[in-house]
């Protein structure tokens, strides 16, 4: 009884996104029925997805994913669907984010300096600018 | 009188010949007043619009404001400058010192990157109009840095939402990085973060690519060993 | 040039070029410029060496000149190619000064200039100054204001700006005529109108002079008004504003002709979004046919609509009413058209503007995630989520942007940090604590990272305490509030003799709590708290001991058994059910909330202590609010040892109205006025001034609570007048008798006669006194025959205890009460009358409290 239901990314009308067939559909068509893709394929432009998820949170606890549905649409060079291919909720993994991070070269505010709310600046100051010649 | 230099000594308006006024502010520079020294150039400006101290004037009082970090001071008198004399040979000095205003008040990424935009901005600015100067050299090499400082901003959300458990929030955020700021410190990081994101998502296929772009571009990093770990451990067969 | 101030003259641009332009330009020379260089002036135009030029390059050069507005004189002369660029440049400013100013101070002028000294003279910065200037003295009412600028030409081609005012008298509106108007009188109308007549009670306000754009504002506020009566016709003729006799103030008619009054036709919604089915629409909108017509609903169910379709993710829905007008039948149909529109999904989340703020802090209270289908509903509980951090604006809003793509938004929190820290100083005076001294200082928003940092220190007489605490609410980024407080706690509890207080044992109280709790889902929450107390009771020596020792007749056996030192470290859990509408002030919903700490996780102290805390707030007629709340509290020791008296359960005021402080429960009464002149049978004054009365709590206690809050008019709700009615119903019981000291098993000898007690000094062994001999001191006839007591050894005079208070039988009170943030701080008074009361029960009619802020 205590569990939040959110819904995350595209909202996929199932009767609409299984009218998509390969052959039949072009770009414009799939934007026409089912809008714009969630993501384009980073590296492989003319492959297009639409994730849609939907996540029960336990309190404090991170939400987990409990249906979804992952739709890929494949163009060929023509820009006509070549595959259409859905995937569900077992594939997605656990995975706990991994604590390193790259460091930014900003100078992080120390303790002293946020307690006294000046802000922190990122060069010493004054170095770096030679008086007018 | 109105309008002169609030809160400093009362250099009210007071006729002196541009000689002695320009000297009194030169030595008040060295003697480390700057705030002083800012409000007796300003004067000479004022008082001899025309007589070429004045140039020099409002060029030293931008810098005299640029020693007092008094930075938007600074600023709005360089910029000054530059409307009167876009052609002027020192043009070049006061855009870079517009822009040397704006890196000084970057903050760290974690809050509002405005004036991380306004750094961007200026230091562009620096590059186009005046490149084969030596101060677009390093407004070249300030330019780097402010990307990366933006990149920071973008990957500290990503990693929140990671946090937060939003995987596809993230994944947006670090193809944000991995799109707009290849050349920063942070694009390795990104694509680890992006195959983190697909697996999760359970997209293998683009977790797969996104670590053999990392693998091909980034072979000995530490971000590629744990992407091929994952791989091997959440997709083996992908 | 001369110093004499000169009108400004537009400047002439005249253009004299070579009669036969043409050809090639050979050489651009720039004459006449004294601060800006040559460059400069030919980075300004296109004409370069080398070009072909014609006469409409020339004027076109001569066009940028005249842009930059840096000249006031500029010529181009052609002598076959070589090109001359003669220019006079503006001078520069050199001071700028308000003269005639009287109504407005120069500080309300000064920030409205723009130019400023230095700056370069042009003619539409000085006209823009002057328009501003105007501006202000318009919205003074001052129609008649003008403003000259002047130039003190100066040497170095500087200048002098003055802008000289004249004030002009202020025009009023000394009466507003209405013709035409059947359905409704002229006050009515003249209500609805923003400009009011001149009359001796409205001088104080502004909107009595005579303002041309009020008149239209007016006017559409006449319309708005009868529209939304239903009179779908309505025209204004003509609205006439005529100079009285004396040119000094206005009178305004209009003429109005309202025609009929319309009721709504059919209402349909035809929405082309694929997942709207219109029917569904229809049945929920607010307009039934046969309503009276009224503009103001048709625009509210516009956006209803528009919010539904947020609900469903189509952010820039468009919802417009097309009406269809029937004159004969008098009514409207209205179409509510919702024009196509794509799902929008949030491409992007940016919080700007928190330079001291963590962008997380912000970004973690969005109930809406990159990527999401945009959703009105969650947007709206965003804003309010990020509102009610305190840190920002009040009027805060996310902006909604248009994204890279026509069905992808952008969100943007422009936030302007407010200063979060809070310093409060406040002194009072109440019947419970006398004169009170509180002071507290809190950062919410400490380091940035929504972290709550306070300090409190409380002084009175009653009580002194002094705490730390530090909160994180979101600890590790999960929505855990952490939190934990240090603190130092005296208190004086005392009773009263014969109705002046006397201070009993003082406990001093050292601690630490920690707690963490976390929101199971919107509306339960639970919690788990750890408190570890330091506790030191004492008694004042002087009154209460006897060589050294707690003297159980002077202080009577249960405050003996109270003082030591303890310590105290209890677990407990707590789970709060809230569906109360508003935490402050709550009118509808209910509250429940169950907890149990559970003390002997080490520490000297053994009990479980457990607690329910219920309320319902139902909303009668009218404002009128029913609040019923209820809290009950049972609390045992185990491991053989008793509850002690400081852990105990107190009931009094002020939860209690109607009784004194800790006047409800079992206590211990000491008669000490007993008159032994017959000491066979000696006389006891039971009456309550002549009794100390020591209250010694209860283990387990119930109070319930039904107060109704009386609405007042207006006028006194502006004043922070809530009076209030109350009933509470409640008792404290359970504890165990403690054995009393009484005439009979103290102060009566063998022979039945009530004598007074000697106590050795030395070794405290007792015996009763005797007959006085000759020498002794008189003594009072009321102390009886036996009172003498050898050298020594002390003597007590007869007294005895009752025990009273310990049944569960509910005390009734019934009472009102007021609330009143007067002036000078929160003021409350409650008068309250016990109605059932239960025997040895101290009530009390009339408390208050005051505190001020400052």
């Amino acid at each position: 009884c205590t569990q939040t239901r959110m819904h995350r990314g595209q909202i996929l009308d199932p009767l609409l996104s299984s009218s998509i067939s390969p052959g039949v559909d072009n770009r414009d068509s799939v934007v026409g029925t089912l809008g714009r893709p969630t993501f384009v394929g980073q590296f492989t432009p003319n492959e297009w997805y639409y994730v849609s998820r939907t996540t029960k949170q336990l309190a404090f606890a991170t939400p987990k994913p409990i249906e979804q549905t992952v739709m890929r649409v494949t163009f060929d060079e023509a820009g006509n669907v070549a595959s259409v291919d859905r995937t569900g909720v077992e594939l997605a993994q656990h995975i706990n984010p991994n604590g390193d991070k790259t460091p930014t070269k900003g100078r992080d505010r120390s303790f002293f300096e946020e307690l006294f709310g000046n802000i922190g600046t990122v060069g010493v100051p004054g170095t770096g600018a030679p008086p007018p010649n | 009188c109105a309008g002169k230099g609030g809160g400093v000594k009362d250099t009210s308006y007071v006729a002196r010949d541009v000689d002695t006024l320009y000297l009194a502010a030169q030595n008040r520079l060295e003697r480390g007043q700057y705030k002083v020294a800012a409000a007796l150039f300003d004067e000479v400006e004022r008082q001899h619009p025309y007589s070429p101290w004045a140039r020099r004037a409002q060029l030293m009082s931008a810098y005299s404001y640029w020693l007092a970090q008094d930075h938007t001071k600074s600023i709005d008198a360089a910029n000054r400058f530059l409307s009167i004399h876009p052609g002027n040979r020192d043009a070049p000095y006061a855009s870079y010192l517009v822009a040397l205003n704006y890196y000084e008040q970057i903050s760290d990424i974690k809050r509002d990157q405005k004036t991380t935009r306004d750094a961007l901005n200026a230091l562009g600015e620096v590059m186009r109009r005046y490149p084969d100067t030596r101060y677009a050299a390093d407004a070249k090499l300030k330019i780097d840095l402010v990307n990366d400082h933006l990149a920071g901003k973008e990957m500290e959300v990503g990693r929140y939402y990671e946090r937060a458990g939003d995987w596809l929030a993230a994944s947006l955020r670090f193809r944000e990085v991995v799109d707009n700021y290849q050349t920063t410190s942070h694009t390795a990081e990104a694509l680890f973060r992006l195959t983190e994101s697909y697996l999760s998502l359970g997209i293998p296929d683009q977790a797969k690519a996104s670590a053999a772009v990392l693998g091909a571009n980034y072979p000995g990093s530490k971000w590629y060993k744990r992407a091929f770990d994952l791989m091997q451990k959440h997709a083996p067969d992908a | 040039q001369d110093a004499t101030p000169v009108q400004v003259a537009p400047a002439t641009a005249p253009a004299e070029a070579a009669p036969v332009p043409g050809g090639v330009i050979r050489s651009i020379t720039v004459v006449g410029n004294q601060r800006l260089e040559a460059q400069t002036v030919l980075s300004y135009i296109a004409l370069r060496v080398g070009d072909r030029y014609d006469r409409a390059a020339l004027d076109q050069a001569l066009k940028e000149l005249a842009a930059t507005e840096l000249f006031t004189d500029f010529q181009i002369r052609d002598d076959a190619g070589n090109l001359t660029v003669q220019v006079a440049e503006n001078p520069v400013v050199n001071r700028i000064l308000v003269e005639g100013n009287k109504r407005l101070k120069d500080e309300k002028i000064r920030p409205e200039i723009k130019l400023a000294p230095r700056q370069i003279y042009t003619r539409s910065k000085v006209r823009a100054d002057v328009a501003r200037i105007i501006e202000l003295y318009k919205r003074q009412g001052r129609f008649a204001a003008t403003v000259e600028p002047k130039l003190v030409k100066l040497d170095q081609n500087r200048v002098d700006v003055i802008f000289v005012v004249e004030e002009g008298s202020k025009s009023k509106v000394r009466q507003i005529n209405i013709i035409g108007n059947e359905e409704f009188s002229d006050g009515k109308l003249r209500g609805e109108m923003a400009t009011k007549q001149a009359r001796l009670t409205s001088i104080l306000s502004s909107n009595t002079s005579y303002d041309p754009d009020r008149l239209a504002y007016d006017q559409a506020k006449l319309r708005e008004f009868y529209l939304s009566q239903g009179y779908a016709d309505f025209r204004v003729v003509s609205a006439v504003a005529e100079q009285t006799s004396d040119k000094q103030d206005f009178i305004i008619t209009y003429v109005v002709e309202e025609g009929k009054r319309y009721k709504f036709g059919d209402v349909t919604v035809d929405s082309s979004i694929r997942d709207f089915d219109n029917k569904a629409m229809e049945s929920r909108l607010q307009i039934k046919p046969g309503d009276w017509f009224n503009a103001k609903r048709v625009e509210d169910t516009v956006d209803g609509l528009t919010e539904t379709a947020g609900l469903f993710g189509y952010a820039f829905a468009k919802v417009s009413p097309r009406y269809t007008r029937n004159p004969d039948d008098l009514t409207m149909g209205i179409t509510f058209q919702i024009a196509e529109s794509p799902r929008v999904y949030i491409e992007r989340i940016d919080v700007n503007g928190n330079t001291l703020t963590e962008d997380k802090v912000v970004r973690r209270e969005f109930r809406l995630a990159e990527g999401d289908a945009f959703n009105s509903f969650l947007l709206k509980r965003s804003e309010n989520r990020i509102k009610s951090l305190g840190f920002f604006q009040e009027d805060l809003k996310i902006d909604q942007k248009e994204g890279s793509s026509p069905d992808r938004i952008v969100l943007e929190a422009n936030v302007e940090e407010k200063s979060t820290g809070q310093l409060s100083l406040s002194a009072g005076f109440s019947s419970i604590e006398n004169f009170l001294l509180q002071g507290s200082i809190q950062q919410k928003n400490f380091r940035g990272k929504g972290q709550i940092l306070g300090a409190s220190v409380n002084y009175s007489s009653y009580s002194k305490s002094a705490e730390i605490s530090f909160t994180e609410p979101y600890f590790l980024d999960r929505t855990i509030s952490l939190g934990g407080s240090i603190y130092r706690r005296d208190l004086n509890s005392f009773n009263f003799i014969n109705n002046n207080r006397q201070t009993t044992f003082k406990q001093t109280t050292t601690g630490l709590s920690v707690q963490a709790g976390t929101l199971l889902n919107e509306y339960l929450s639970a919690s788990l708290q750890y408190r570890l107390n330091i506790d030191n009771v004492s008694l004042d020596e002087s009154t209460y001991f006897f060589n050294g020792q707690c003297d159980p007749l002077r202080a009577g056996r249960f405050l003996c058994d109270a003082i030591g030192n303890r310590t105290t470290s209890l677990v407990g859990y707590t789970l709060n059910l809230d569906h109360r509408n508003n935490r402050l002030k709550p009118t509808a919903g209910y509250f429940v909330s169950v907890g149990q700490d559970f003390a002997g996780l080490g520490g000297s102290v053994k009990y479980l202590k457990s607690r329910l805390n219920a309320g319902k707030y139902i909303p009668l007629t009218g404002q009128f609010v029913l609040g019923l709340t209820a809290e009950a509290g049972y609390i045992f020791g185990y491991g053989g040892n008793d509850v002690r008296l400081t852990d105990r359960f107190f009931l009094g005021e002020p939860q209690f109205r109607g009784f004194d402080i800790r006047g409800v429960g079992p206590r211990v009464k000491r008669y000490s006025s007993v008159n032994v002149t017959d000491p066979a049978n000696p006389v006891v004054d039971f009456s309550n001034s002549a009794a100390s009365d020591d209250s010694l709590g209860g283990s387990a206690y119930y109070l319930a609570h039904a107060e109704v809050e009386i609405p007042l008019g207006s006028g006194a709700r502006d004043l922070g007048l809530r009076p209030s009615v109350f009933l509470d119903v409640g008792s404290l019981f359970k504890v165990k008798q403690p054995n009393l000291t009484t005439l009979s098993n103290t102060f009566t000898d063998t022979d039945g006669n009530v004598k007074a007690v000697c106590r050795d000094i030395a070794n405290g062994t007792s015996q009763f006194a005797v007959r006085p001999s000759a020498g002794d001191p008189p003594v009072p006839a009321t102390a009886g025959p036996f009172t003498s007591c050898p050298t020594g050894f002390q003597t007590i005079l007869p007294f005895t205890e009752q025990f009273f208070g310990n049944s569960y039988k509910p005390r009734v009170s019934i009472g009102f009460g007021v609330n009143w943030n007067s002036p000078f701080g929160p003021f409350r008074i409650d008068i309250a009358r016990a109605l059932l009361t239960q025997k040895g029960d101290d009530t009390k009619l009339f408390t208050f409290n005051v505190g001020t802020q400052f």
